[in-house]
């Protein structure tokens, strides 16, 4: 029964050019001499290499692993001696360097000690997904996502298992070859994948223009209940969810997975390293590259090892330098020219094209729109890309998320149809880029408002814990003050004292009540006009509780003024005396310092306006120079001699252990540190005073600083 | 009498729009300490204290009460003026060059370390608290919390903290915007395959 075909959007039908590398059978590129490997293929956390430079690794090897599930760990491609392991620039567009392991190789091509699986069924689903996590297999198609979290799926969570053979970009034929080559291998490989994910079905996609691959595994799986389902030609009809579309009707949604329609997709190159990797052992270290385009002579596909450089497998492709216009990494519709040849290959590079300058001749100018709708009559995901494109151009990146920008698969067919030349898949990159960016930037600025925040509140906290220990300890030094004075005039103590006063206080409070409540009472009885004998008593009364108020005021007076008259002067005594010293020169140095940083800054204010007296604000600036120095000089031995004469103390009673750095290393660090400071500076000056032509005398004394400087931070 | 009853249904109309009117003002109050929160939000968070404030929120707090101007930061530039006219409903200005310039690349701080002196200085002037160290201890920036505010920079007696651009990964690279219409001239149309080089050949080989 033939397997319906759903009926896909949009799409175009550019040159496919796949006979250019289909004449000659597949082959094995020849040995490098180095092989440079990036430690950083895939999406997800990196890895760290695991080998040391000089050592000897075997094909197979280990060479950079991670813990996290998210990385893909690396092998040696090849025997070989580890020559560097360092920054080199990888496939990218961006030339951008990334950490990678350098591998001088040794041409016998040695393989460590590695066995595969007869029997995969009788393994379960982690001793599997683990073999695949540590033979680094990412996905192969392009993405580069480690397949082993990908199949990491429930128990019935998939329904459909889909193997993309596709291959829809033009010039790309790597997966044609292997499939037409490697299909018993490949259908293997889908039966261990079907055993882990035990989906109710299983279908091969394939473009109806790979007849020969079609044959193929018809013949390779005739006893299985694998589906190939021949599809037609159309660009790009081999995306992820394009191809779910066109075998299962079912669309993913969107910022979705294709996990949520209980779907899954692999590659078949993934599906070919699945297979090598649990059948022989062998982990993913070559992949399948089609050599093509017009500038080459011996195009075709071949097994190239990863971190073979770029270079090196035009060579092999037999590359006509005069005719060679540009590199492309890639197909013609998603792929990027390379900007140099000295690139090493990835687990995801599956095509080099040499074109010729009539095959891709530069970019035609870009016009404006014309807005005659081409664009989105193709875009297979049926988005809007002029007004995309309008909102990327003018940066309007809210209204460009709010049209779905995110769900563009970048796959050229809008840049290919535009009438106007338009790239309009670089504005949807651009946008895309820049909108992550945002995105990374405002979480950096929600992290970092939160540290201020906690770190404002951290300082408030410290500033009222120390107002408290402070209120505290003057508490205690009062208490101690009362006890001393106490202690000396009478045998009171301190908190009888305190219990006195409060007393007092009471006392004076109450009396003070009695005689206002008394005088109130008096004149309400003056007001009422009563007989004379209550007025004079009640006036009496008055006069008593006034007497009285005023007698335990004093007496609260004088016990308030008691204890600070008799307490000593401040704890400050003991002190020593050069600490005031000290404290002077500091802070004439600091002022000194600030005089000369406001010169300073009127030199330069005079040099940027340009004004005639330079020269007396550099007097200025100079002799302010020479007053900080000096002061600091003064500081400086001060505090060295405040140093030492602790020290002194105490070297007698107890000898400086050696893993204690003493006070004069310390202060010699100091020094060295400050003296290399002003050498930096007089250095500054002497490169300023050069790049500017000063006088020649100017010049030397400025030499002979820097030498001054040196020696003294020596 | 048609008078008296004009005046009461204009009365009691008034009454009830004032009732909806009272409710919804207490409904629907516009707190003051949101718009803070939201000016807080458009601002970049490098708490450098560029715009003569310590910090962004007294920043925020200032522009909330029509204290300050908006065009104060520079860590945040034109795209923050923008974002603070448009939420505020004024004319967007020009960065005001005294309170700094407009960066183009992403600036982290990093202490020579063999140099530090462990003095702790820069420790008590990052305000985001992205410097690690004890005193008399060296001291080391942690990269992924440095805003590149600049703050650590003059405190430090023996000058050895730089401010170096952020390295650029291919994460976090991007795609340059196409150079657009209108740059060409017309006489610049290739009208032959030859007439553009973009990529010469002898940098590729």
């Amino acid at each position: 029964m033939r397997h319906r075909v759903w009926h896909l959007r949009g799409g175009i039908h550019p040159p496919e050019k796949k006979s250019l590398s289909l004449s000659l059978p597949l082959r094995t590129a020849s040995l490098p001499e180095q092989l440079i490997v990036p430690l950083q293929q895939h999406i997800g956390a990196p890895v760290s290499p695991c080998v040391a430079v000089g050592e000897r690794v075997l094909k197979g090897q280990l060479i950079a692993s991670s813990d996290k599930a998210t990385s893909a760990l690396v092998h040696a491609p090849s025997s070989g001696t580890i020559n560097e392991i360092g920054m080199h620039p990888v496939i990218h567009p961006s030339l951008i360097e990334q950490p990678c392991i350098h591998i001088d190789c040794d041409g016998k091509d040695e393989w460590i000690d590695h066995s595969g699986v007869d029997n995969y069924a009788a393994l379960d689903t982690q001793t599997l997904l683990s073999r695949i996590r540590e033979a680094g297999i990412i996905g192969m198609g392009g993405a580069g996502f480690p397949s082993s979290i990908k199949l990491n799926a429930r128990h019935n969570q998939i329904e459909t298992l889909i193997i993309n053979g596709a291959e829809c970009e033009p010039y790309i034929t790597a997966d044609d070859i292997l499939m037409q080559e490697r299909a018993v291998e490949i259908i293997e490989g889908i039966k261990v994948i079907g055993h882990i994910l035990q989906p109710k079905e299983i279908l091969i996609g394939i473009e109806d223009n790979k007849l020969l691959a079609v044959a193929a595994l018809e013949r390779a799986s005739a006893e299985t209940t694998i589906d190939i389902v021949k599809i037609p030609t159309k660009y790009p009809s081999g995306g992820e969810k394009q191809l779910i579309k066109i075998l299962t009707g079912k669309e993913v949604p969107t910022g979705g997975l294709p996990l949520q329609v209980g779907v899954i997709v692999h590659n078949i190159g993934t599906v070919y390293s699945i297979y090598k990797a649990i059948i022989q052992g062998k982990p993913c270290i070559s992949r399948i590259t089609t050599l093509t385009g017009e500038a080459m002579n011996n195009r075709g596909n071949v097994k190239a090892l990863i971190g073979t450089p770029v270079r090196h497998l035009l060579k092999e492709g037999g590359v006509q330098e005069s005719q060679l216009f540009r590199i492309v990494a890639g197909g013609p519709m998603m792929g990027f020219t390379l900007p140099s040849a000295d690139l090493p290959i990835s687990k995801t590079t599956n095509c080099l094209i040499a074109a010729t300058r009539s095959e891709m001749p530069p970019p035609p100018p870009e016009q404006t729109c014309i807005r005659c709708g081409q664009c989105a009559d193709i875009c297979p995901v049926t988005l809007l890309p002029q007004q995309l494109y309008f909102f990327s151009k003018a940066q309007e990146f809210d209204k460009a998320e709010q049209h779905n920008i995110f769900d563009c698969i970048e796959c050229g067919a809008c840049s290919y149809v535009c009438p106007s030349h338009i790239p309009l898949v670089q504005y949807y990159r651009y946008a895309k880029g820049t909108i992550k960016q945002l995105r990374v930037k405002e979480e950096k600025a929600e992290a970092s408002r939160q540290r201020f925040e906690n770190r404002q509140a951290r300082l408030e906290q410290e500033a009222v814990e120390k107002e408290a220990k402070r209120k505290a300890r003057a508490k205690a030094a009062a208490e101690k003050a009362a006890q001393k004075t106490s202690a000396e005039p009478s045998p009171q103590s301190a908190q009888q004292s305190e219990d006195e006063l409060a007393r007092l206080k009471t006392a004076a409070a109450s009396t003070a009540k009695l005689s206002i409540e008394a005088k109130k009472a008096l004149s309400q009885a003056e007001k009422k006009e009563e007989n004379s004998d209550k007025l004079e008593q009640l006036r009496q009364k008055v006069a008593l509780f006034q007497a009285n108020s005023d007698k335990a005021k004093e007496a609260l007076k004088a016990a308030r003024q008691k204890p600070p008259a008799n307490t000593p002067p401040s704890s400050k005594v003991g002190e020593p005396k050069e600490d005031k010293a000290i404290l002077e020169l500091r802070e004439k140095a600091a002022s000194t310092q600030d005089a000369l940083k406001q010169a300073k800054k009127a030199l330069l204010a005079a040099k940027t306006s340009h004004t005639n007296d330079l020269e007396a604000i550099e007097i200025q600036v100079n002799q302010a120079k020479k007053e900080a120095g000096a002061i600091k000089a003064q500081l400086r031995e001060a505090l060295i001699a405040q140093k030492e004469i602790p020290l002194q103390q105490d070297t007698p009673a107890q000898p400086t252990s050696d893993t204690v750095p003493s006070s004069t290393e310390a202060s010699d660090k100091v020094t060295a540190a400050l003296a290399r400071n002003e050498r930096r500076k007089a250095q500054k000056a002497l490169d300023l005073a050069l790049a500017e032509n000063k006088s020649e005398h100017k010049i030397a004394t400025l030499r002979k600083a820097i030498d001054d400087a040196g020696s003294e931070s020596q | 009498m048609e008078v008296v009853v004009a005046i009461l249904a204009i009365l009691i109309l008034a009454l009830i729009f004032g009732g909806v009117l009272g409710f919804a003002a207490v409904r629907f109050k516009v707190d003051e300490n949101s718009l803070v929160e939201q000016i807080n939000n458009i601002l970049p968070q490098t708490q450098c204290g560029q715009c003569g404030y310590p910090g962004c929120r007294p920043y925020a707090e200032a522009i909330a009460g029509e204290e300050a101007e908006i065009n104060r930061c520079p860590p945040g530039g034109e795209a923050t003026i923008q974002e603070l006219a448009d939420l505020l409903g004024v004319e967007a200005i020009p960065l005001d060059a005294e309170h700094g310039e407009e960066k183009d690349t992403p600036l982290v701080a990093y202490i020579r370390e063999d140099e530090c002196i462990g003095c702790t200085k820069c420790i008590q002037a990052c305000p985001v608290d992205a410097i690690l160290g004890a005193a008399k201890k060296m001291h080391t920036v942690i990269v992924s919390e440095c805003t590149g505010c600049d703050l650590c920079v003059e405190p430090c007696p023996v000058d050895c903290i730089d401010m170096i651009p952020v390295a650029q990964t291919p994460q976090t690279w991007v795609w340059k915007k196409p150079r657009g219409t209108g740059d060409i001239s017309i006489e610049q149309i290739p009208t032959s395959p030859t007439a553009t080089n973009k990529i010469p050949v002898s940098n590729v080989l």
